[in-house]
């Protein structure tokens, strides 16, 4: 019998050339990228740059914005944060819960497939459309509740102002609507993928199918779950037309979520356009602020995430 | 700055390929600026390119501020603003000896939106300083109720409502508080007058006239101020201002060019500079302002120049019977002759 020839051969020149081209290529894009961002950050920095020599830090620790003189950002950071922990708060309990009732085998598998489309459906609405939805539907509907809410537990410091229409809660929950789908794709794909061996495992010791969800599916797919919180985050602190049109564009600081607030990326959107010299400086430091909140939530979400997986291995 | 340049010729360049009918003599102008008067400077320019269709001029409705920037920055022939400045710059390569010329004016009302209350409220100049002033907060407060007697005014809660972002509209509405009530004073700690102020605390902010009239009409107990046309537009209830005689005035045209002319007409400086902050006369809505376009005196291509000398003749003269349709005022005699012989010179 002839001796099996072997299929194994030195790749030809060609396929060495073309390994070589594709990683040149690829390494030539991700290098692409990183300029992108420097440059950016740099382009930035530069028009921010004299204002940043003639304020220093101070800006961010005052409260005054007049377009001339004062240009502090203290209001608009605290509701940056404000506004996106809320609504990351209000969009990742709905989220996550969407994403356990698609995956738990509550519902047959095609009622599944919709209501996971129709969720990330959401995600393809243009933030100016939730912007004008905040104002003509949310806002006249939420309004009862909340002159309730502040007449009966006014004294509760989230309720001691009343809604007039635009304030931090109507942008909160828009922002919820908004970052919902994010949370529930990436949980549900996190979910989906803890072994069905860890499930039967926990059936098997007796647990009920609350018990298996809460102590064994949910915290096997915590990764994911952080990771999508995460992301739903970093959408929201960035988040800017549907905050220029809700949030009131108040630079105030007030525990009341019916009071009116502003964000960085609201700030900059309805004042940029009309900003000319010392105020421009000013947009541009703002700018910078929310890119480093950002670099800095990011940094946060990749050691929960980190964490998250060493206790999960172990 | 090239790259602006360059990137304007190639849309320029693009704009031509895609008019089929261009000819080497067609000539196509860029204005920018103001909001405010926009929906009028389009009319005149389609006006004018209906009389003259190898000249067309489109009007980018930016803002103010921005109108400024991209004039200094060459990027258009014409800009506007709803603020005079008195340092304008332009660019050397576009031409030289900027300048402005009043196009046209406008009353800035004061709208509110007070259900169970009265359509045609009175505010006396106190009570409007100091509802703008965030010391007033309930619509039924005495200062309000003593000049609309016969109504029971309700306890709803008052909203301001003022612009998010530096406005020509706000400059013009704070030069009037700060010229009738010592409080508006910046010495007296009060906002005093600009582009944008430091307004006091609760207040919402609308984007552009447009956003403050729909934040009013959302927000039961709204208060806030519009250029007369927009409130207009928007069915919005106006209040009845009380002028320097004592008055109270609603907005409208009659009221408008009641403060432009007669008494407030005497003083007109050589620069076109007008502010009237506080009308004069029985009749006169208190709360008027002039809208500027930025030129240049000698345009760098004297063909662009020529044209831009007659377009604005035409604004000045035929195009001012335009202004009333839209809710605009035109412009007393006395500044449109002025303002046409600054334009005659444009070379």
């Amino acid at each position: 019998m002839e001796p099996q020839a072997t299929i194994a051969r030195p790749p030809t020149s060609g396929e060495i050339l073309r390994d070589r081209l594709f990683r040149g290529t690829a390494l030539g894009f991700a290098w692409f990228v990183i300029l992108l961002v420097v440059l950016i950050v740099w382009q930035i920095g530069f028009t921010a740059a004299p204002t940043v020599q003639e304020h220093g830090a101070k800006l961010l620790f005052s409260d005054k914005w007049d377009g001339k003189d004062n240009f502090g950002i203290l209001p608009e950071i605290v509701g940056t944060l404000y506004s996106s922990i809320l609504g990351v708060a209000i969009g990742a309990f709905f989220g996550i819960t969407v994403a356990i009732f698609l995956t738990q085998d509550f519902l047959p598998p095609t009622l599944e497939v919709f209501i996971k489309n129709v969720v990330e459906l959401l995600a393809a609405i243009p933030s100016v459309v939730y912007g004008l939805w905040g104002i003509f539907v949310l806002i006249p509907a939420i309004h009862p509740a909340c002159d309730w809410l502040h007449d009966h537990l006014g004294w509760v410091p989230f309720f001691n102002t009343r809604l007039s229409s635009l304030g931090l809660l109507p942008a909160a929950l828009v922002l919820a609507i908004m970052v919902m789908p994010t949370i529930t794709a990436i949980s549900r794909d996190s979910i989906a993928s803890v072994p069905p061996k860890l499930r039967e495992a926990s059936f098997g010791l007796g647990a009920t199918l609350w018990e298996t969800i809460l102590a064994v599916v949910l915290p096997t797919a915590s990764r994911g779950i952080w990771g999508s919180i995460i992301l739903a985050f970093g959408r929201a602190l960035g988040e800017t037309m549907a905050l220029a049109m809700l949030a009131g564009s108040a630079s105030e600081i007030h525990w009341s979520v019916f009071a009116p607030a502003n964000t960085l990326a609201a700030l900059l959107a309805s004042k940029f356009p009309e900003a000319s010299r010392p105020e421009l400086g000013a947009l541009m430091y703002a700018a910078l602020v929310l890119l480093a909140i950002t670099l800095l939530v990011n940094v946060i979400g990749a050691l929960i995430t980190q964490r998250a997986l060493v206790k999960g291995v172990r | 700055m090239k790259a602006q340049r360059w990137f304007g010729g190639v849309l320029a360049a693009a704009s031509c390929l895609l008019c089929s009918a261009c000819t080497s003599d067609d000539l196509t102008m860029q204005g920018a600026g103001a909001t405010f008067p926009a929906p009028l400077y389009k009319r005149w320019f389609f006006e004018y390119y209906k009389r003259n269709p190898d000249v067309q001029v489109s009007y980018l409705a930016i803002g103010s501020g921005a109108g400024i920037r991209q004039f200094k920055e060459g990027l258009v022939e014409i800009g506007a603003s709803d603020a005079f400045e008195k340092e304008l710059k332009g660019d050397k390569r576009k031409g030289e000896g900027p300048f402005m010329l009043p196009m046209t004016a406008g009353s800035i009302a004061i709208c509110y939106n007070l259900p169970n209350g009265p359509s045609d409220l009175k505010l006396s100049r106190e009570a409007y300083v100091d509802i703008f002033l965030g010391k007033i907060t309930e619509w039924n407060h005495s200062a309000i109720a003593k000049d609309n007697p016969g109504v029971t005014m309700p306890d709803t809660p008052i909203t301001v409502v003022r612009r998010a972002e530096s406005s020509g509209t706000t400059f013009a509405f704070t030069n009037h508080l700060n010229a009738i009530a010592k409080s508006w004073r910046k010495e007296n700690g009060g906002p005093g007058k600009g582009k944008s102020v430091l307004w006091a605390k609760g207040f919402l902010g609308g984007k552009g006239n447009a956003g403050v009239a729909a934040l009013v009409k959302l927000t039961p107990g709204a208060v806030g101020y519009l250029e007369y046309g927009y409130a207009e537009l928007s069915e919005l209830n106006m209040a009845r201002l009380q002028n320097k005689a004592g008055k109270f005035v609603a907005p409208n045209p009659e009221s408008g060019l009641a403060s432009l002319g007669g008494a407030n007409e005497k003083k007109i400086p050589d620069n076109l500079h007008i502010e009237i902050t506080d009308p004069e006369g029985d009749k006169a809505y208190p709360v008027v302002t002039y809208t500027w376009m930025l030129c240049y005196r000698k345009y760098a291509d004297p063909k662009v120049g020529a044209t831009v000398k007659d377009v604005l003749e035409y604004c000045l003269t035929d195009g001012q019977s335009i202004s009333a349709e839209l809710g605009y005022l035109r412009l007393p005699t006395r500044v449109q002759e002025k303002s046409l012989a600054l334009a005659k010179k444009i070379e």
